[in-house]
């Protein structure tokens, strides 16, 4: 069961090693990337952010969809953690519609790479291309409906509503 | 008067001077008080009000560039105030909460200022003015450090007389309430730290350490004592098993198989 789908530039950092998945009681993050699953660099540090009791993986898509779409993972308590909304588009459709994540939390995006000036602010942790916000709109149009808390402790706000 | 405002000026540049360097702790309220009060000439005071703000502030941790309050700037003044208006630790704990919120307030400001000179950074980077942009980074550390000395000074130079009054001002009943009140603030810096730190498998250690005051009527100091103790040997053991484990390897995580097994196998 995966709890959550957030996206999030920096992955696995504090607000989703610390907070989230002690929140949403997590077993397992899953950090989808293609890029970054075949640089071994920032996979051996990504697994180093993750707390002792949950244990990370960092995979490609085609892989991670795999794992996620085997009937086993019904019975663990998933995180996903992305930071490309094309990937993300691709996961959302590829996962079984019994695999569909709980929640999907648009929580801090666009604001490490690129140029910030040309972009659409759509909250103080999330700043998407006019492409990008493209995608979200065609997601929630799909049902994938998003929403906006970085933190646990920050109020849901619909994503449909900030576009 | 003058002295004093020199000294906290100093002091709370000396705790921002610790975090700008590398984040050493020097934003803790143990040593951020300390450092206050042997600036003051009150080493003994810096300490018990850094001991008394360290379990208020307990959970505030800023994760993920999420600033909840600036405790070292609070623990300087709460510190200076307590010792210069010789108040009680209440009083400290009560001036320190406020003014750590004032403090993430002015961070802000000088944020502000600092993203304006990326793109100058930036500038020189690409022209390779090595020497320029090491100029601006000094500027930049200069101007931050200076700012926290002035607010530092200003705030006791003009703050000292003020906040007397207002402490002598406020009538007991309600004195004894804010007494009663920083009383429990550790409390409830104790509850938001295990917000983050509750485990099922840590939580007779808590209780353990409840039921050593509770029962036996110990201080912090005893609590402390038994708690090291503790620590060291749980880390001895740690140390051990890591040490035992680590001939086996494990799964690189190139294989298909092996990522399945450690994915869906506990």
């Amino acid at each position: 069961m995966i709890k959550m789908l957030r996206i999030d530039d920096r992955l696995i950092h504090g607000q989703v090693a610390v907070f989230w998945s002690k929140n949403l009681n997590v077993s397992r993050i899953v950090v989808i990337s293609n890029s970054i699953s075949e640089n071994e660099i920032q996979k051996a540090a990504l697994k180093m952010a993750a707390p002792d009791n949950i244990r990370a993986f960092i995979l490609p898509v085609e892989k991670a969809l795999k794992l996620l779409n085997d009937p086993r993972s019904k019975n663990l308590s998933i995180m996903v953690v992305m930071n490309d909304p094309e990937e993300v588009e691709q996961v959302l459709e590829g996962l079984n519609p019994e695999a569909k994540p709980e929640m999907m939390d648009l929580a801090n995006y666009g604001r490490i790479a690129g140029d910030i000036e040309k972009k659409n602010k759509i909250s103080d942790t999330v700043y998407l291309t006019d492409a990008e916000k493209q995608i979200f709109k065609d997601l929630s149009n799909k049902n994938f409906k998003f929403i906006h808390q970085p933190l646990p402790s920050d109020a849901v706000k619909k994503l449909d509503d900030l576009l | 008067m003058l002295v004093n405002a020199i000294m906290v000026g100093i002091a709370l540049a000396i705790q921002k001077w610790g975090d700008w360097y590398g984040s050493i702790g020097f934003n803790r309220p143990m040593i951020a008080c300390t450092i206050t009060g042997i600036l003051l000439g009150h080493f003994k005071e810096g300490i018990m009000i850094g001991a008394a703000l360290e379990l208020v502030y307990l959970g505030s941790i800023s994760l993920g560039g999420v600033m909840p309050q600036d405790f070292g700037m609070g623990s300087v003044f709460g510190a200076a105030f307590g010792i210069l208006l010789s108040a009680k630790t209440s009083v400290a704990i009560a001036l320190s909460l406020p003014i750590s919120m004032l403090g993430t307030l002015i961070y802000q400001l000088f944020k502000i200022w600092a993203t304006a000179l990326v793109p100058r950074f930036e500038k020189h980077l690409k022209n390779h003015n090595i020497k320029a942009f090491n100029r601006l980074w000094q500027i930049q550390r200069a101007t931050y450090l200076l700012m926290w000395f002035i607010l530092g000074f200003v705030g006791i130079a003009a703050g000292t007389d003020a906040i007397k009054n207002l402490v002598n001002a406020i009538p007991d009943q309600i004195m004894s309430g804010l007494t009663v009140a920083a009383g429990m603030l550790p409390a409830v810096g104790i509850a938001l730290l295990m917000i983050t730190l509750w485990d099922k498998n840590l939580a007779p250690w808590f209780f353990l350490g409840f039921g050593i005051v509770a029962f036996f009527k110990g201080t912090m100091i005893e609590v402390a004592f038994i708690g090291i103790c503790i620590a060291v040997l749980v880390a001895i053991s740690d140390l051990k098993k890591h040490q035992e484990t680590k001939v086996i390897t494990r799964t690189d995580g190139s294989d298909d198989k092996d990522v399945e097994e450690d994915f869906f196998n506990d």
